[in-house]
């Protein structure tokens, strides 16, 4: 009996602690996660450069979220990552007031840095990164063509520091597909200093190791590139009508062609 | 015994050959056959396909009424990208569709899904929720303003009266601003309702909370 009642004593002492344990822990991981977002809310620029509210919110959905644990570690390198990003933003665009504004002014290098520095951040916390190279952004909508040189310059992306080949300059300008910077398209008879567009190139999709998404840039198909957080809720049922008739099409053609054939025979 | 042999055989052998000629045919042209299935039923619904309340969320276990006035973020189990975590209904017009977490295609195709870069309902901000017109949304054009949202989750019953509803385009950030502190639900679809194909317009409602938990950190 009395071994009984140790045992049962001594059960009930570790439950509590594994109990006490298990709620420090989760409570170190949530303090942890928020510290995340509180660094990532104190934005840029002495705060005049906002992280988005769909960004923001991202973030803290996936630390919030019941499958996430966030441990001290992690959270501290993704706050120092995000103290670098800060840094280069701020010594090259400290006047910036948007994302925009800010990538406007990133050379290669810089934007080079940066997806390092979020590479490393994502290994630290499980994260996959895939970044829109060149696609969004860069390609269709970001304008730097600031002059009135030459109107079908190219004015490429800093990615490889060779001029784009394909980009052209002013405000529907278009990047160079491989990501090449356009040094000869600074300028452009229709060229506008880009304001909405954004750098495909710095646009990153997360996902965790199951392969569910936790991050993605607000689409880049909005006008003059910006973003949009609106999906397409339409159906494209033409297409599947379309290529319903199609194959009733093909359907009857045979069929025409085999009694042709039987004809002949007969 | 042999003629009996021979007669069977005239039964089997073709029996034999119609299931593996069938079987052939088959596993060659169902793409196809798949293709052509879907399509002819798409063509002649009727009406917006239903998705049963039942069949959708019997792995998940829905808040019937409200326990507490507020409840604390630690104590949340709140969903990853993809699964859902709810249910959306409007009475009135008689809409009800299980609610994802997270708006692609996938979430869209088996209801509505919130937009994961907006609040949670009960959370102090905005809750996005997104539907096709065809399907899961097409009720949502006959929905006025005052009518009630219900939007019932893992960890609690939400009510939104619904103060406004317009058209606007997809890129319309006013429309689709997700910034202030105010809890507040914004619905949408494509427009026109009954368009088929893609188009630039949004039917946009939006809703403000008139009860349920808020939650805190």
């Amino acid at each position: 009996m009395k071994r009984f009642m140790m045992g049962f004593v001594l059960a009930v002492v570790a439950c509590i602690s594994f109990g006490l344990l298990n709620g420090q822990v989760s409570a170190a991981s949530n303090s942890a996660g928020q510290s995340i977002i509180k660094n990532l809310e104190n934005g840029a620029n002495g705060g005049k450069l906002k992280v988005n509210d769909s960004d923001l919110n991202q973030v803290r959905n996936y630390v919030n979220s019941g499958k996430t644990t966030v441990t001290q570690d992690q959270a501290n390198i993704a706050n120092n990552a995000i103290n670098e990003v800060r840094g280069i933003v701020e010594s090259a665009a400290p006047d910036a007031r948007t994302y925009t504004q800010a990538v406007e002014k990133l050379s290669a290098d810089q934007k080079t840095q940066i997806r390092n520095i979020v590479y490393k951040a994502a290994r630290a916390l499980g994260l996959s990164v895939m970044f829109n190279q060149g696609t969004a952004g860069n390609s269709s909508n970001d304008t730097t063509g600031t002059g009135a040189d030459t109107p079908n310059d190219t004015a490429g992306n800093a990615a490889n520091g060779t001029p784009g080949a394909d980009g052209t300059n002013g405000s529907n300008g278009t990047n160079g597909k491989n990501g090449t910077n356009g040094v000869a398209g600074e300028t452009g008879a229709n060229g506008v200093n880009g304001t909405n567009g954004t750098d495909g190139s710095l646009m990153p999709t997360l996902t965790d190791r199951a392969g569910n998404v936790v991050y993605q840039p607000a689409s880049p198909n909005g006008s003059n590139g910006t973003g949009t957080i609106v999906k397409q809720t339409g159906n494209d049922y033409l297409i599947s009508i379309i290529s319903f008739l199609a194959i009733l099409a093909v359907a009857g053609l045979g069929y025409g062609l085999i009694r042709k054939n039987q004809r002949v025979d007969a | 015994m042999q003629h009996a042999k021979r007669i069977m055989a005239y039964f089997y052998m073709p029996l034999l050959f119609l299931v593996i000629g069938y079987g052939v045919f088959f596993l060659a042209a169902r793409p196809i056959l798949d293709f052509v299935h879907n399509t002819v039923h798409l063509i002649t619904l009727d009406r917006p396909p239903k998705f049963s309340a039942e069949k959708t969320t019997k792995s998940l276990k829905l808040v019937t009424a409200n326990q507490q006035q507020t409840l604390k973020m630690d104590h949340l189990k709140l969903p990853t990208y993809g699964d859902q975590f709810g249910q959306l209904t409007i009475p009135a017009v008689g809409l009800e569709q299980p609610l994802y977490f997270g708006d692609g295609e996938q979430q869209l195709a088996k209801g509505v899904g919130m937009y994961n870069g907006s609040r949670f309902p009960g959370e102090r901000g905005t809750t996005l929720v997104a539907g096709h017109n065809v399907t899961a949304m097409h009720n949502l054009n006959q929905v006025q303003v005052g009518q009630q949202i219900v939007v019932r989750t893992s960890y609690g019953v939400y009510t939104y009266g619904v103060t406004k509803k317009l058209v606007a385009k997809y890129n319309d950030a006013q429309a689709f601003d997700l910034s202030g502190r105010q809890p507040k639900l914004i619905l949408y679809t494509c427009y026109p309702i009954n368009m088929v194909g893609l188009t630039p317009d949004r039917l946009v409602v939006y809703g403000s909370l008139q009860s349920g938990p808020i939650i805190k950190m």
